[in-house]
């Protein structure tokens, strides 16, 4: 067994996907108002399994595969939104449920990074921290 | 994209919502003056908003439909229709027929423009200070 296994750089796909989600939730918010707007997002589960997948297919230069192809997913949310009056589908309820729900799995995903890093920290240290 | 370009996201948005608040407070501010500075009753002015692409398509490698959105104001829109008329021979700004043109401001319709910014305001900065918690944990992991 590797000393550092893939539950880390998991960790790291799952930190850079929710990171790309809440820029676009923070998008959405933002366009609360914007005459016309549609509110976007991508299916998490969805675009972890595709970043986990073994990306056949070469990366552009310095570009991690799993970003650009959450930006790739984001999809319009027409379904379950009702425009108002001025076609502005962002429903504000749904839009900050949905950002703080992100930010708590961001949150829930950096400290099992931290847990990851104390066990690694417990084995090195003999087991004396 | 980081955390940066998210929290400017987020502050284009406050942008956007203290100029709803500007224009529909000078609106209420204005809502019976007779002469602006054409010499004709004040018309209430509203944002036009539009969402723009954050950063260049060329830099986030993803198609422009699909990248997060700012929010900015394209310009300011006045409207055009009439102001009721009032009659009142005695005013400076009366006509021939003694009517006097009022702006055409309704006050409650700004009351609940300056409330509806609010709310969208307080819904951008609490944006802000999720992302921020989410940036102090990114950095103390490993803490």
């Amino acid at each position: 067994m590797k000393l550092f296994d893939a539950t880390l750089g998991k960790i790291e796909t799952a930190l850079d996907l929710r990171l790309e989600r809440q820029n676009l939730l923070t998008s959405n918010v933002a366009n609360a108002d914007t005459p016309g707007y549609v509110p976007r997002d991508f299916d998490f589960a969805k675009a972890m399994a595709e970043a986990e997948a073994p990306l056949a297919m070469a990366q552009p230069e310095g570009q991690s595969g799993s970003l650009a192809h959450a930006g790739a997913m984001a999809q319009p949310q027409l379904a379950n939104t009702q425009p108002g009056f001025d076609q502005n589908r962002v429903d504000a309820d749904q839009a900050m449920v949905a950002l703080a729900e992100n930010g708590l799995q961001y949150g829930a995903n950096a400290q099992a990074a931290n847990k990851k890093l104390a066990i690694l920290l417990y084995a090195a240290s003999d087991g004396t921290t | 994209m980081d955390f940066l370009s998210a929290l400017n996201i987020s502050a284009s948005g406050l942008a956007a919502e203290r100029e709803r608040v500007d224009l529909a407070t000078s609106n209420l501010a204005n809502a019976e003056t007779t002469r602006g500075p054409d010499g004709q009753p004040y018309r209430r002015m509203d944002p036009v908003l539009q969402a723009t692409p954050f950063e260049s398509a060329l830099d986030s490698g993803v198609s422009a439909g699909a990248q997060p959105m700012g929010v900015k104001v394209l310009g300011v829109a006045v409207d055009q229709t009439e102001g009721h008329k009032v009659y009142s021979p005695g005013h400076p700004d009366a006509d021939a027929n003694g009517f006097v043109t009022l702006p055409n401001v309704n006050p409650v319709n700004e009351v609940v423009n300056l409330i509806s910014a609010q709310n969208a305001y307080e819904a951008n900065a609490a944006a802000i200070e999720t992302l921020k918690t989410m940036a102090q944990q990114a950095i103390s992991i490993g803490k």
